[in-house]
C-alpha cells in the first residue's frame, strides 16, 4: 500500500513521466530481441510524424485538408531524386526537403487557405491529386509508375570515431525517435507562442480574432507550412529507411491512414497522432488478414469514431490517467 | 479634432439600400451616440466601419488615414476595436486565454524566444499573464480566470467582452448595445464603466436602443433611419427632435 | 485535324458526359438539401457498374432487370448510409468536416467489400446490339444511343420529381433554406434520407450507364468522385442545371483532349480547370 502510494506521487510529477516515458522509448530496442517489431516502430515513428504534421493543419485551424500526402510524398521524393539521381550527399537531402515543401506549402496555401470546408478539402485533393499523376508522369526524372530505387543509406563520420552507418532498423529506431522528440519539442515551443495563441484564437473563432488585429490568412499559411514541412520530414526519413520511393507515397493511400491517425488518436493534440500511428502500425500485425479486410476494419473503425469520439483516444486517456494517478479531494 | 470621418458612406445589398450616402463624424474625446430604430442601417454601418463589409460607395478616414475597404484585421491595427452583442469571445478558451489572445496586437512575435532563450520567454510570457489577469481584475472577474468562457453566465461573459477590447489599447471603441438585455442595476454599471474608459480611449460610438443611456453618456448623437442620416446633436436637441419623435413614436415600443 | 475523327471523339465524350452529369447532380442534390459532400459517392458509382455487369455476365439476368435491381439495391444502401453515417453528424460543431470524414469511412469500407469480392480484376459487360447507326463517315453505337436516351428520360424524370410532386417540392424547399429548416427544428430525416437515396441511386444509375463502355473495377470509384467534385464545384454546389451542363461539357472535352494528351496530363487538366474556377469564380458557373 506504502509502494503504491509512493509510486502514485511520483506518476503525478509531469518531469518524471514524460521523461521516464522517453527513456522507456530508447532503451526499448536493447529489450526487444525482435528485429521485425522494431522495423514495425520505425514505421510507427515515420508515420507519427507524418501525422503531427498533417494534424497541424486538421486539429489547430480545424479545416480538413484531403492533400497532405502531398507532403510527405513530396519529402520522399525530392531525398530521392536528389541523392540518386543528383548524387547529393543524403544528409543534404534534408535542409532540401524543407525548404521544396516549405515553398510548396506556401504556394498551396496561399491558394487554398483562402477557402474553407468543402471547397479548401477539394482543392487541397486536387493539388494533391496533381502533383501524384505529375510525378506518374514524368518518368525521366521521377521513374513514373515505378519510382526510384537505390538510395544510398545515410552515414555520420565523426572523426576518431567509427563510422555509423543508418541501414538497420536498430539504427533507424533511433534516427526516427529522434526526428518525432525534435519535432514534438519545435511543435510545443511554437504552440506556447504569440502564434499559438493567435491560431487557437482564430480556430475558435475566426471572425472576432480579425476584428481583434488577427490576420487569418497569414497565421493559417505559417501553421500549414509548419505542417507541411514536419510531414516531409517523415518522407525523407521514410526515403532514407525503405532506400527506394515510388508513388504511393503521394496517393490518397496516405491520407486515409493520415485521416484515421488523427481521428483515432486524437486531434489537436501532441501525443495523439503518435497514439494513431500506434494503432495503425498495430491492428494490422494483431489482425493479421489481408489487406482488404483490414482496410474495411478501418473504414468502420473511421466512421464509428467520428460519430461517438470524434475527439479521439487520446483526451480520454489523459483524462482516465489524471483520475487514476491524481488522489480523490 | 476629428478622429473618425464618415463621407457619403452607401450600402447595398442586392436591390436593398442599407445605407445612403451617410455622413457621420466623431470628434476626440466624445462619447457618441448612434441610434436608429431597427433596420435602420445602424449595424450595417457599425459592420462597414469594422470592416466586415465593404461599403459600396464612400470613405471612411480614422485620424486622417483612409480606412474605406481595408481587411478587419488592418482596422483593428489602426486602432478601431468594437465590441459585439453575441458571439465575441473564444468559447473554449478561458478566460484568461481569451484576454491573452486579444493582447496581440500589442505584443510582439515571440516564437524565437520560445525556441532560444527558455527563461527570456518564460519571462515575457508571465508579463502578458500578469498583464490579462489585472485586466481580469479591473472588470472583477479574477476569480473566473480559468474558466472557459461558454461557461460563464451571461453578464460576465459582457464584462469578460470588456477587458478583452481593453486588452487591445483601443483608440476608437465601437459598442453595440451594451446594454442589451440587462436590468436597470446592471445598466447603469456599464453607463459607469463607459465612462471610465472614455478616459482611456480616443472617442466611443455607442449604438444603443436604450434612449436612456444615450441621454445619460452621450456628448451627441446621431439618429439615422432607412439608412439616412435624420438628426444629429446634443442629446436634448435630438430627443425634441419632431421627426425623431415621430420616427420612435411610429416604431419603438419601450424607451 | 480531320472533322470526323473530332466529332466521333465528341460524340463519345457527349456520353462520357451524361455519366459524368447523372453522378455529378446526385452529388450537388446532396449537397443541396444536406450541406454536405459525400465522399463515398464514388464507391456506390463503382458498386453500380460491377453489381449490374456481374448480374448480367455472371447471372445471366436480362439488361432491365438487372438495372432495376442494382437501383434499388443501391438507393436501399444509400439511405441506411445517410442514417447510419450523415444524420447523425449534422447537429455537431463541425457537420461539414464529420460527414466528409465519416463519407471517406464508408468510402475504404465500400472500396474493400469490392475488392473483396471481385478483387481487382474487371468485369466485362457485353453489350446486346452491336453495331449501330452510320451517321455520314461516323457510327452511332447501339450502346451510346441506349445511354443517351435513359439519361435524357431520368433527367426529365427528376425534373418533375422535384418540380410537381409533394415530396420533391419539400426536398427542395429544405434546399433552398437549409439553415432555416434546420433553426426551426423540424425533423427533416426523411427529406434528408431520400435526398441522399435518390442522390446515390443516380451514381448507380451512371455505373449503370459506364458499363457498356468502360472497364468496371474496384478503383473506379476513386477517379469517379474526383472528376464528380470537379463537376460540381465549377458547376455551382448545390446548382443541377450547373452539373448538368459542366458535366456534359467535360466529358466532351476530356474526349477531345485525351485524344492528343497522356492520360495523366489529361488528368491533370481537369484539376487546372477546377483550380482556376476557384480563383476566378468560386461560386461555380450557376450559382444557386
Amino acid at each position: 500500500m506504502r509502494t503504491l502510494s509512493k509510486m502514485r506521487t511520483l506518476l503525478q510529477n509531469r518531469w518524471f513521466t514524460m521523461p521516464a516515458f522517453c527513456a522507456l522509448l530508447i532503451v526499448a530496442p536493447l529489450i526487444l530481441r525482435s528485429e521485425y517489431v522494431i522495423h514495425c516502430l520505425v514505421l510507427t515513428f515515420i508515420l507519427a510524424i507524418f501525422a503531427l504534421g498533417y494534424d497541424l493543419v486538421v486539429g489547430r485551424t480545424g479545416q480538413v485538408s484531403l492533400g497532405h500526402q502531398a507532403f510527405f510524398g513530396v519529402g520522399a521524393y525530392v531525398t530521392a531524386v536528389l541523392a540518386v539521381r543528383l548524387q547529393l550527399s543524403p544528409w543534404l537531402c534534408l535542409p532540401a526537403c524543407l525548404i521544396f515543401a516549405l515553398i510548396l506549402s506556401v504556394v498551396i496555401g496561399y491558394i487554398s487557405l483562402r477557402m474553407r470546408g468543402a471547397f479548401f478539402a477539394i482543392v487541397t485533393l486536387a493539388f494533391a491529386m496533381m502533383i501524384w499523376l505529375f510525378v506518374k508522369g514524368w518518368r525521366g526524372v521521377t521513374g513514373g509508375e515505378f519510382g526510384i530505387v537505390g538510395i544510398p543509406p545515410l552515414t555520420i563520420s565523426i572523426p576518431l570515431l567509427p563510422r555509423i552507418t543508418f541501414d538497420s532498423p536498430f539504427s533507424f529506431y533511433y534516427l526516427t525517435l529522434a526526428f518525432l522528440l525534435l519535432s514534438i519539442y519545435c511543435l510545443s515551443r511554437v504552440l506556447d507562442s504569440r502564434l499559438g495563441r493567435a491560431v487557437a484564437a482564430l480556430r475558435e473563432n475566426e471572425e472576432r480574432a480579425s476584428t481583434l488585429g488577427i490576420n487569418a490568412l497569414r497565421y493559417y499559411i505559417v501553421v500549414f507550412a509548419l505542417g507541411g514541412m514536419v510531414s516531409s520530414l517523415a518522407g525523407f526519413a521514410y526515403a532514407a529507411y525503405m532506400a527506394s520511393v515510388t508513388p504511393i507515397v503521394l496517393s490518397v493511400n496516405y491520407m486515409i491512414k493520415g485521416l484515421i491517425m488523427i481521428i483515432v488518436g486524437g486531434s489537436g493534440t501532441l501525443g495523439g497522432p503518435l497514439l494513431g500511428a500506434f494503432i495503425v502500425v498495430l491492428i494490422p500485425e494483431l489482425l493479421r488478414a489481408t489487406q482488404e479486410l483490414q482496410l474495411i476494419f478501418f473504414g468502420v473503425v473511421l466512421v464509428v469514431f467520428v460519430i461517438l469520439m470524434p475527439q479521439g483516444i487520446y483526451p480520454s486517456l489523459v483524462r482516465l490517467w489524471k483520475r487514476k494517478i491524481t488522489p480523490r479531494r | 479634432m476629428v478622429t473618425l470621418e464618415v463621407r457619403k458612406l452607401t450600402k447595398d445589398f442586392g436591390g436593398l439600400r442599407a445605407l445612403n450616402a451617410i455622413d457621420f463624424d466623431v470628434y476626440e474625446g466624445e462619447i457618441a451616440g448612434l441610434v436608429g430604430p431597427n433596420g435602420s442601417g445602424k449595424s450595417t454601418l457599425f459592420n462597414v466601419i469594422i470592416g466586415l463589409i465593404p461599403p459600396t460607395e464612400g470613405q471612411v478616414t480614422y485620424k486622417g488615414e483612409l480606412v474605406t475597404g481595408l481587411r478587419p484585421d488592418q482596422i483593428a491595427q489602426r486602432g478601431i476595436v468594437a465590441m459585439f452583442q453575441g458571439n465575441s469571445l473564444f468559447p473554449n478558451l478561458t478566460a484568461k486565454e481569451n484576454v491573452m489572445a486579444s493582447m496581440h496586437m500589442r505584443s510582439k512575435s515571440d516564437v524565437l524566444s520560445s525556441f532560444f532563450s527558455n527563461k527570456g520567454h518564460r519571462r515575457k510570457k508571465d508579463k502578458l499573464e500578469h498583464k490579462a489577469m489585472e485586466l481580469l481584475d479591473f472588470v472583477g472577474l479574477k476569480e473566473c480566470s480559468h474558466v472557459p468562457a461558454k461557461n460563464l453566465p451571461h453578464g460576465e461573459q459582457r464584462e469578460l467582452q470588456i477587458a478583452m477590447i481593453l486588452a487591445t489599447e483601443p483608440g476608437l471603441l465601437l459598442l453595440d448595445e451594451p446594454t442589451a438585455g440587462m436590468n436597470p442595476e446592471e445598466t447603469l454599471r456599464i453607463m459607469n464603466l463607459i465612462q471610465t474608459i472614455r478616459q482611456m480611449v480616443s472617442a466611443i460610438i455607442v449604438v444603443e436602443h436604450n434612449m436612456r443611456v444615450i441621454m445619460g453618456i452621450c456628448q451627441r448623437v446621431t439618429v439615422i433611419d432607412f439608412g439616412v442620416k435624420i438628426a444629429e446633436g446634443t442629446p436634448s436637441e435630438v430627443s425634441s427632435n419632431k421627426e425623431v419623435i415621430s420616427v420612435y413614436l411610429g416604431k419603438q415600443r419601450h424607451a | 485535324m480531320e472533322v470526323t475523327v473530332f466529332a466521333q471523339q465528341a460524340l463519345c465524350g457527349l456520353t462520357n458526359g451524361m455519366a459524368y452529369a447523372m453522378f455529378a447532380i446526385g452529388l450537388t442534390l446532396i449537397f443541396g438539401v444536406m450541406g454536405t459532400l459525400n465522399i463515398a459517392h464514388g464507391e456506390i458509382y463503382m458498386l453500380g457498374a460491377l453489381a449490374f455487369s456481374s448480374f448480367v455476365t455472371y447471372l445471366g439476368i436480362n439488361y432491365l432487370l438487372a438495372a432495376l435491381i442494382t437501383l434499388a439495391l443501391l438507393g436501399v444502401a444509400g439511405i441506411a448510409i445517410s442514417r447510419i453515417a450523415v444524420l447523425p453528424l449534422l447537429n455537431s460543431p463541425n457537420p461539414l468536416l464529420s460527414v466528409l470524414l465519416s463519407t471517406i469511412g464508408v468510402s475504404i469500407f465500400l472500396t474493400n467489400i469490392a475488392l473483396s469480392i471481385w478483387g481487382a480484376s474487371t468485369v466485362p459487360l457485353e453489350f446486346p446490339l452491336r453495331g449501330g447507326i452510320p451517321v455520314g463517315a461516323m457510327e452511332l453505337s447501339w450502346a451510346r444511343i441506349a445511354i443517351s436516351g435513359v439519361s435524357v428520360v431520368v433527367i426529365v424524370t427528376l425534373h418533375l420529381f422535384l418540380s410537381r410532386t409533394l415530396m420533391g417540392r419539400k426536398i427542395r424547399a429544405v434546399a433552398q433554406n437549409r439553415i432555416g429548416a434546420r433553426l426551426v427544428g423540424i425533423n427533416l430525416d426523411r427529406e434528408y434520407s431520400l435526398a441522399f437515396g435518390i442522390g446515390c441511386a443516380l451514381a448507380a444509375l451512371a455505373g449503370i450507364l459506364s458499363a457498356p463502355v468502360w472497364v468496371a473495377s474496384p478503383y473506379l470509384g476513386q477517379s469517379m468522385i474526383l472528376t464528380g467534385f470537379v463537376v460540381v464545384i465549377v458547376g455551382g454546389l448545390g446548382s443541377i442545371r450547373g452539373a448538368l451542363v459542366v458535366g456534359l461539357l467535360l466529358g466532351i472535352l476530356q474526349s477531345i483532349f485525351g485524344y492528343f494528351l497522356s492520360v495523366y496530363y489529361r488528368d491533370a487538366f481537369t484539376f487546372a480547370v477546377l483550380i482556376i474556377t476557384l480563383l476566378l469564380k468560386p461560386g461555380g458557373l450557376f450559382q444557386r
